[in-house]
């Protein structure tokens, strides 16, 4: 295990910590969508969750997903659709000729999709 | 806010008052000129009233076109069941669509004030001049008065979105119904509605992923189950009719070129709404005025670039800016603007002085950028004092001139000779015996024969590769049609072709700035 690795580790261990402390003091636990956490999740996994869809936000801040959520969320849907839309050339259906206006267009929009996602994951926990 | 710069904010917000009302006197003026018109004003609007006439008679307007009449609708049913009652009442009639319409957007406008008034800390002028903005726009001027559903699925969309700003941040179970079942009847008034439904449930699940998805599948149920009826009721013709044939051909330059008139008609009120946009994205939550803007913007004005389409597929934006820039300029007044400590410099007062007087003066400059007058009669003085000449018609000034494709070459206001040139072709078909085909329904219902044809759907069925036609090519090679009515040459090819073998163009009458070309049946053995 390399030292970066078994660091995030003992960060997820820290993390996890913090949540169960959180979880015993007060009401159970509950995600905006009325599920309880599982109590005995492999930390790790469950950790590695926590820190990509920042939930600790969604139980702190009320419902409602944070600015970081949703930019994970913008970046991913822009960068995906982005290469979809670059594949249909790459794959090339039978088409004819290169990027059309239509392409160019959804590209533009993609990329700018991704962008803007990923400048509001610096944002963190404020909610979206 | 000093005496002084006070006095001349005041000065500003009534000179912006009075701009933006001379704005709504002109669209009243264009309403009450097209309640007394019995004919078509924007093509298609005829068919239209005929939808409302067959829902008055408890019939569905989504029919097989292979069989006599060869006519159906691609329109969901909403705003033509509200004008049936009319229909019952008065016969076949443009007034009352077109008096639902302008209501409409009255409405429209007054959900707009409010929107902006209630969360926008109460402040009276800059929400009136929101809801007046709202009707000045060209956009709005055009389709609002017509008796044609778009201005009521704009209204249906505005009220849904306003009720669900606040309804469902404060749970209120009821006031979410309502504006979901508003969003629903936007949809069912016309399918663009589905762009404003994915707006508010994106929000939605922004706010309350939980309850959003549980709100959303209600909705989901509901909406679908009125689609499963109509499809049923309709034996598969609502599905062929209003979704198979409603794919049309796509023109980038005219979505490209309405952008562009989009935003210089709207760039005064533009600008500060994709202000309140990037504030809200940072430093702010997003509001679902926001998101529906955006998506509104967005997918309505490229698919405004369909072929059909056109300017009124900016209509939804222009509600959602005029909230937008609204609610920034009160917050701006309110002093409830967020900003992070970097940029907190505008709290300068001479800086603030400036901004604050620049709010009336861009509602001013919106004001004139979206300006339309006739420019002959009582507003002759008026025009040249403004500084403009007619460029259309040779008596009306419209802004945004009518260069732009598929800008509606509609606005100004009709003569006496339209009428008689209509009355001169109701005339005619009274002249002739059987059954007629015209590309406007307005003059057969007028004449009392039946409403044969709808070409545009003929058209797009065709061109789905779900219209055979065969038996109206027939009719047409035994000239049963005692007249045939041009205005566009909607109809297919092979219809087209049929029509030009076996009827000749005899007559040309100018009604409304277009040509009508007259066709009667060729003598037997002429050429």
């Amino acid at each position: 295990m390399s030292t970066q690795t078994r660091n995030q580790v003992s960060h997820a261990k820290i993390e996890w910590k913090s949540v169960r402390e959180r979880a015993s003091q007060g009401p159970p636990l509950q995600l905006h969508t009325g599920m309880r956490l599982p109590k005995r999740a492999a930390p790790l996994l469950f950790t590695s969750l926590m820190n990509l869809t920042t939930l600790r936000a969604m139980s702190e801040h009320g419902e409602g997903i944070s600015k970081r959520q949703l930019g994970i969320a913008l970046a991913i849907l822009g960068a995906v659709g982005f290469l979809a839309v670059l594949s249909i050339d790459l794959v090339d259906f039978g088409r004819q000729g290169g990027i059309g206006p239509a392409q160019s267009l959804a590209l533009l929009l993609t990329a700018a999709l991704s962008l803007i996602g990923l400048s509001l994951i610096p944002l963190g926990d404020a909610p979206a | 806010m000093t005496r002084l710069t006070g006095r001349l904010y005041n000065a500003l917000i009534i000179a912006a008052a009075a701009a933006l009302s001379f704005s709504l006197l002109v669209y009243v003026l264009y309403a009450i000129n097209l309640l007394g018109f019995p004919y078509d004003y924007d093509q298609g609007e005829g068919f239209e009233v005929h939808d409302s006439v067959l829902f008055s008679r408890l019939q569905l307007p989504y029919r097989d076109t292979e069989a006599y009449p060869f006519y159906a609708s691609n329109y969901p049913p909403l705003f033509h069941l509200m004008a049936a009652p009319f229909a019952r009442l008065f016969g076949p009639a443009y007034w009352y669509g077109r008096l639902l319409g302008f209501l409409g957007s009255l409405a429209a406008a007054a959900a707009i004030a409010f929107a902006v008034y209630r969360e926008g800390g109460r402040r009276k002028s800059i929400a009136a001049l929101s809801g007046l903005a709202f009707l000045s726009s060209n956009f709005v001027y055009h389709i609002g008065p017509l008796f044609r559903q778009h201005m009521m699925m704009v209204t249906f969309e505005v009220l849904a979105i306003v009720a669900l700003s606040r309804s469902f941040p404060q749970r209120d179970r009821r006031g979410i119904a309502i504006a979901l079942l508003l969003l629903i009847c936007a949809g069912y008034t016309k399918q663009l509605a589905a762009i404003s439904a994915v707006a508010a449930i994106a929000w939605m699940l922004l706010r309350g992923p939980g309850r959003a998805l549980r709100w959303t599948v209600a909705f989901g149920l509901v909406g679908g189950a009125i689609f499963a009826a109509l499809n049923l009721a309709s034996e598969g013709q609502w599905w062929v009719q209003a979704i198979v044939a409603n794919v049309n051909d796509f023109n980038w330059e005219q979505a490209v070129g309405l952008f562009i008139l989009w935003f210089k008609l709207h760039g005064f009120l533009l600008i500060p709404t994709c202000l309140l946009l990037v504030y809200e994205t940072y430093f702010d939550r997003l509001s679902v005025y926001s998101l529906w803007f955006v998506a509104a913007a967005l997918l309505g004005g490229i698919a405004s670039g369909a072929w059909g389409a056109g300017d009124s597929y900016f209509v939804t934006s222009v509600a959602a800016l005029c909230i937008l820039s609204g609610l920034l300029f009160s917050r701006i007044l309110s002093g409830t603007l967020n900003l992070p400590r970097q940029l907190q410099f505008p709290r300068n007062s001479s800086l603030c002085a400036a901004g604050i007087a620049l709010i009336p003066l861009l509602y001013l400059g919106y004001a004139r950028a979206t300006l339309k007058t006739p420019t002959d009669g009582h507003f002759t003085s008026l025009a040249r004092a403004l500084g403009v000449e007619a460029n259309i018609r040779g008596n009306f000034y419209d802004s945004a001139s009518f260069l732009v494709g598929g800008y509606a070459r509609i606005g100004y206001f009709l003569s006496d000779e339209d009428r008689r040139a209509g009355e001169q072709i109701v005339a005619l078909i009274n002249e002739t015996e059987g059954p007629v085909l015209s590309e406007e329904a307005g003059f057969t219902m007028a004449a009392g024969r039946d409403v044969v044809t709808n070409p545009t759907q003929l058209r797009n069925l065709d061109l789905a590769g779900r219209f055979a036609g065969d038996k109206l090519v027939a009719m047409i090679e035994e000239q049963k049609f005692g007249l045939v009515i041009f205005r566009a040459l909607f109809y297919p090819p092979a219809v087209l072709e049929a029509i030009d073998r076996f009827y000749r163009h005899r007559e040309t009458i100018h009604m409304n700035g277009f040509d009508y070309l007259i066709l009667y049946p060729r003598a037997v053995g002429a050429d």
